[in-house]
């Protein structure tokens, strides 16, 4: 009975040394508080639609600057039809990265166009608008890193797909933010 | 030690050693969970620092926008934020400026200023506390630009592990406590139940065969209640059967005694004067001298028997000549009784391997037996048979019979059924034994009021 009794504390001990040297650690009790699933209101229940192409868990990201909702519409490639620009965080139980997409809408159906990762702690704005006055619309992403300032980067819509144009630093004041994101 | 002592005591050594091996897992579980989750917080802190940084903010001199930078690293941590120099000094500090000390020192500062993520725990040199320190490098167009360091105190989270550690160890101790409690009350069910037996057993080894053992429950425990109560029971048995015997063998050996003394008195005083007196008188002495020796025998036999002291002599006998000889032997006092005796034996029998005397003995004792339960007109027959794997000798009576509850009874020694005080009450007991030692066996049939069959069978 000894012997067992040791040997069982021994493969408790390796247990527990693989569980926790790996990488599978429980999340903490904070990341495990989010919001419950809102029902946003999107025209013609897009929501739906859009989330299903989402990871599993993915949560929008509301802007800190103005009342957007972390989806702004615009048409990029001048067909008419207006694409969507998704900002959200994925499944805050494997780590709360930030992400925006581009939806485009091809025969009555959403599809995700495009992607890239988010930085900073939140989304100042995003929004589809011509900022550099070319006569095109661009795609401009603001991420926050609170007091430190704010990054935003301006994609143009090239080849059918998204192309980084300019990522810069701004210190932007409550009201150029204003100016420059245009609230919609 | 006792029986309860030990129970408990195992009881106990399983409970403890569970309980602690639990307790080793939980605390350790806790405590790399607390660790890994502070240190999970400052490296995703410190990286999504670093990564904004290198985004947007590494066109700008490192220097010049520490102050800026430090407010935004800062902002949702509340660890203490450091931003080091590329040389390794210290820039900013969000507890405040104590001079601008060089911070290369760290081994996790270190690491980061090799572009490697620092993770270092230990102890603060200047206050000597337990402190957790991430360094990020901080990425610019050029290469290095500095680093970026969240760092912790781990007096409160070692202080929240101790805590957990203390509630689960008090549980722990609570649990044993519970279980000796319950393995104490659990044990008694058992205990109880040997001190009794021992009780008992006690009593019987000091001679009280009355006493009997509790039976609690039907387990080995009961099991053994039941067979000590029956031992009590054959003991006491046994012991009144040779209280019996010692009084009925009195009485036997009085009997014949009397008789002797009283016909040797007669004679005497006769002085030899009636001749038939005369003859009368020491024929009668002769049979009751016979009768005593006879019953002294069977006592020493029974006792060899009885040690197991005696051994065959075998040799090749003829059965049919062997059982026509005790047939004649017989005769006459068959006759005296007015019973009839036949032999029925086949000339075709095969001769087995027996000791002569002994196989005599019992077929003495089995016609003697018979005669001395058969009244008047009845008959005596002895038969044998060839059967398969030997042969089978049976005496057959049509007398008394034995009654059922006797039947198991009679090869017991010293039992005498049918109320009957003649004979030692060996007689069966050692016949059975005699055949047994030949590898045959004994068996009685009987009918009470019809009469008697002793069967032997005996292998060739
Ligand atoms: N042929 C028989 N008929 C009826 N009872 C018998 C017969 N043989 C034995 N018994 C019963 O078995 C008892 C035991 O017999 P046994 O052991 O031979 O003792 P004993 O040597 O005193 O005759 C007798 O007391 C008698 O009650």
């Amino acid at each position: 009975m000894r012997t067992i009794s040791k040997l069982a504390r021994a493969g408790f001990l390796v247990a527990a040394l693989l569980y926790f040297s790996g990488c599978r650690m429980p999340v903490t009790p904070n990341e495990l508080i989010n919001p419950p699933t809102s029902e946003l209101s999107l025209p013609e229940n897009k929501w739906d639609e859009i989330q299903k192409l989402l990871p599993k868990g993915a949560q929008l990201v509301p802007q800190t600057l103005g009342q957007g909702n972390g989806i702004a519409f615009g048409d990029l490639d001048g067909d008419g039809i207006d694409e969507a620009l998704i900002v959200y965080k994925e499944n805050p139980l494997h780590g709360k990265t930030l992400k925006a997409a581009l939806l485009k809408q091809k025969s009555a159906q959403w599809q995700i166009v495009w992607d890239t990762q988010g930085f900073g702690y939140g989304l100042d704005y995003s929004k589809i608008a011509d900022v550099n006055r070319d006569g095109l619309p661009e795609v401009v992403l603001s991420w926050s890193l609170g007091n430190a300032g704010t990054g935003m980067d301006v994609y143009v819509w090239r080849n059918d797909t998204l192309m980084l144009q300019s990522k810069e630093e701004y210190r932007a004041s409550p009201d150029k933010a204003t100016v420059v994101g245009g609230i919609s | 030690m006792g029986i309860q002592q030990r129970l408990v005591g195992s009881y106990l050594a399983v409970i403890a050693i569970t309980v602690a091996i639990l307790e080793i897992f939980l605390i350790f579980s806790v405590k790399s969970y607390y660790y890994r989750n502070v240190e999970r917080a400052l490296v995703s802190q410190a990286e999504l620092s670093a990564s904004f940084f290198h985004q947007y903010f590494s066109a700008e001199d490192l220097e010049k926008q520490t102050e800026r930078l430090l407010k935004g690293f800062s902002q949702h941590s509340a660890a203490q934020v450091q931003i080091i120099s590329r040389s390794g000094q210290l820039l900013q500090d969000s507890t405040g400026m104590r001079g601008s000390p060089m911070m290369t020192d760290y081994p996790d500062v270190q690491e980061a200023r090799n572009g490697d993520v620092g993770i270092w725990q230990g102890r603060e040199p200047s206050t000597d506390e337990s402190v957790l320190a991430v360094s990020y490098p901080l990425q610019s167009v050029d290469g290095n630009a500095g680093v970026v360091r969240y760092v912790t105190s781990l007096t409160e989270t070692k202080k929240t592990v101790d805590r957990i550690s203390e509630i689960l160890i008090t549980v722990g101790i609570i649990v044993v406590a519970i279980v000796t409690v319950v393995g104490v009350l659990l044990s008694r069910t058992i205990t109880s139940s040997v001190s009794e037996l021992k009780f008992a057993a006690r009593k019987m080894s000091e001679g009280d065969f009355s006493a009997r053992a509790k039976k609690r429950y039907r387990d080995e425990l009961g099991t053994l209640a039941d067979t000590l109560n029956a031992m009590a029971t054959k003991i006491q048995r046994d012991e009144a059967l040779k209280n019996d015997f010692i009084s009925s063998v009195s009485h036997e050996l009085r009997t014949p005694l009397t008789s002797i003394k009283g016909w040797a008195v007669t004679l005497y005083s006769n002085r030899g004067e009636d001749r038939t007196l005369l003859e009368d008188g020491l024929r009668i002495i002769e049979t009751e001298t016979d009768r005593l020796t006879r019953m002294v025998d069977e006592l020493l036999d029974f006792s060899k028997w009885d040690n197991g002291q005696i051994e065959l002599y075998r040799v090749s006998l003829d059965l049919s000549d062997f059982l026509r000889n005790i047939g004649k032997q017989l005769a006459p006092r068959a006759a005296r009784l007015n019973i009839t005796l036949e032999v029925d034996v086949s000339d075709t029998i095969p001769s087995v391997q027996v000791d002569e005397n002994r196989l005599k003995q019992v077929m003495i004792n089995l016609i003697d037996n018979a005669l001395k339960f058969t009244s008047d007109n009845g008959s005596v027959k002895i038969f044998a048979r060839q059967v398969e794997g030997g042969v089978r000798i049976i005496v057959e009576d049509t007398g008394a019979g034995i009654a059922s509850q006797d039947i198991d009874h009679v090869f017991q020694k010293f039992y005498k059924g049918n109320g009957s005080t003649h004979g030692s009450g060996l007689g069966l007991s050692i016949s059975d034994q005699i055949i047994k030692q030949h590898g045959g066996t004994l068996t009685l049939e009987s009918r009470i009021g019809v009469g008697t069959k002793a069967i032997i069978h005996l292998p060739v």
